[in-house]
């Protein structure tokens, strides 16, 4: 067995017995579901980090940066990072207040409707679904790359471990597992990063290594990054509309994994000081991890397979020790991710969708596992199936949520007028308009593209129905009073003491983004230009 | 150039988030203070009214005096 292949094994053990550890923490159903509603700011981050990093971001996004758009990927990551904070702000602070277990109970409250429940919660399991399996396969192949094992084998591993986890453990042992395994992964990608450095020269001298590199992709070093074929303008511009989507996305807080944890925390300012958290990890953490693969770049140009560039390095450039421990942390971020999938699926189908009336907890927590498992074992099955149209579903799974219920969780707060129809069509119209919008993109190759992404087309429809379907109508009693309860600032929320501290994390933001600028400025656009002439 | 204004943009948006965050912040505090002055100063006022009689021997109950 190779020291890559123990190094997977022995992870995957420490995975499970974590869970196994959490899991016997677990005393109801809201433990299960939302940890307890006690998670503090760093399991809060971790958590909401360890999950929105999965394999994509550590294969894909590098990638991209590889590739010649680090620029691109700074500017998206800065935009998606200012929607965590406003989202606390503006709307995770409110469905909190909710205290409800997933996103569509809350819609189903706060707009007084059964037929809101289902259709959320639908949308949830067909997005999430897609999702899990995209990440046990993502998982499974890098596990084959590692290890040698079969693909199904290694597939079995996964399932096995993400299984075994979150059937046992729950939201509690995901909180848990997410926040060792973040800060595992934080810790061993910047103790790995000089090794990368130092095999391209030194990170002082990697601008005018790659500047005087003919290999260097076009556009890696200016603002607008790799055109790949088209302007530049169209580049920024593509930067801006996922910047903005992925904005919209995380602000609204409407990827249920992600509201999920502001459901989980420990009171309202957990949520705002751990969204700062995140905004700065989301920008200052992966810049440097994209540092990194563009580093690689002067050692290892044009790369068949540029996914592979963090996997190389790590094989190539460090000591095995810390290129095991690197992949280990990798491993670990598409383990977390599914198991978070998975959790959100079997709640969202067993508490939701089928929402059967139970006795107790007791069989309520039974009857959730039971989802749990069976909702696993389907997507193993797809998963071994291979299929190509897998990465089809994966394309719409991406942001549909956000496109589907964007506006109406943001109504839903915020709106006077929006009534149970108003919200109904406003949320079928979205996931409708999406789909086909999405449809004609991919497979007949309509170019909906920036302003015309089938995003903003979903976005739109969903408007449009919602103020058309509200028309003529008021809001019933209970949808006002539902409203003006999350309105209210809960006593416990109020203590002069903790605004001074939630307040310190914004001036932190604040000295954050003169620092980054100073930084970019002072080792990239200055000397680049003084190169350039 | 364009990589200087690039550069200025990234912080300037997030510091702008930072500082929405702390006026938010600020204003909601200010808001529940003043809340909760005025509720303070209206159970005043009643406590005043109930004792007024007992201050004031004849006066009606309830007029304050």
């Amino acid at each position: 067995m190779s020291i890559y292949a123990a190094g997977v094994l022995v992870s995957i053990v420490v995975f499970v017995l974590i869970g196994a550890y959490a899991g016997m923490k677990v005393k109801g159903i809201d433990d299960y579901y939302v940890c307890g509603r006690n998670a503090p700011t760093l399991f809060i981050t971790c958590t909401l980090f360890a999950s929105m990093l999965s394999t994509n971001g550590f294969m894909g996004d590098t990638a991209f940066s590889y590739g010649g758009n680090i620029t691109t990927m700074l500017l998206l990551n800065t935009l998606c990072a200012g929607g965590y904070v406003i989202g606390g702000l503006f709307f995770g602070r409110y469905i909190r207040r909710a205290m409800v277990n997933t996103m569509p109970t809350y819609f189903s409250n706060r707009f007084n409707s059964l037929r809101i429940r289902r259709l959320a919660a639908m949308i949830t399991v067909a997005s999430l679904f897609a999702y899990l399996i995209s990440v046990l396969q993502g998982t499974g192949l890098l596990m084959e790359t590692l290890t040698g094992y079969s693909r199904i084998t290694c597939l079995l591993i996964a399932w096995v471990g993400i299984t075994l986890f979150t059937f046992y453990s729950g939201a509690r042992g995901s909180v848990l597992t997410d926040t060792v395994m973040c800060l595992f992964f934080l810790g061993i990608t910047i103790f790995a990063g000089p090794y990368v450095f130092e095999a391209a020269g030194g990170l002082e001298n990697l601008l005018d290594t790659l500047a005087r590199n003919p290999e260097t992709p076009p556009g890696l070093l200016d603002y607008h990054g790799n055109p790949r074929g088209g302007s530049e303008f169209d580049m920024v511009f593509y930067g801006i509309t996922m910047g903005i989507i992925w904005l919209v996305t995380v602000t609204v807080a409407v990827s249920p994994w992600q509201a999920g944890r502001n459901l989980m925390a420990r009171n309202e300012h957990v949520i705002l000081r751990s969204s700062v958290m995140m905004a700065l990890l989301t920008v200052i953490f992966l810049l440097y991890l994209y540092l990194r693969s563009i580093s690689v770049i002067p050692v290892n140009p044009a790369m068949d397979q540029p996914e592979k560039v963090m996997i190389w390095a790590a094989m190539e450039l460090m000591p095995p020790l810390v290129g095991v421990a690197l992949l280990a942390g990798i491993l670990t971020a598409g383990l977390t991710s599914a198991c978070t999938f998975l959790s959100v699926v079997g709640f969202s189908l067993s508490s939701d969708i089928l929402n059967i009336k139970f006795a107790s907890e007791k069989s309520q927590l039974r009857f959730t596992r039971g989802m749990m498992l069976l909702v696993s074992l389907l997507s193993l099955m797809i998963a071994s199936m291979d299929m190509a149209s897998i990465r089809v579903i994966a394309w719409f799974a991406s942001t549909i949520i956000a496109a589907s219920w964007g506006y109406v969780a943001f109504a839903s707060v915020w709106s006077k007028k929006l009534t149970e129809r108003g919200a109904y069509l406003a949320m079928a119209g979205g996931f409708f308009g999406y789909m086909v919008a999405k449809l004609l993109k991919e497979l007949a190759g309509v170019p909906l593209v920036n302003l015309f992404d089938p995003f903003f087309i979903g976005v739109a429809i969903s408007i449009v129905l919602g103020i058309w379907g509200s028309k003529g109508q008021t809001k019933t009693i209970e949808e006002i009073t539902y409203q003006d309860k999350i309105h209210q600032i809960p006593a416990s929320e109020t203590v002069a003491a903790e605004y001074v501290r939630s307040r310190y994390y914004g001036w932190i933001m604040v000295a954050a983004g003169v620092l980054v600028s100073t930084f970019l400025i002072y080792y990239w656009a200055i000397p680049y230009n003084v190169l350039l002439n | 150039m364009g990589e200087i204004i690039f550069s200025l943009f990234i912080g300037s948006f997030l510091s702008g988030v930072g500082l929405l965050m702390n006026r938010v912040l600020y204003l909601e505090q200010k808001r529940h203070n003043s809340n909760n002055q005025q509720s303070i100063d209206s159970n005043n006022i009643e406590e005043t009214s109930v004792t007024a009689p007992e201050a004031l021997p004849g006066a009606p109950v309830g007029s304050g005096l």
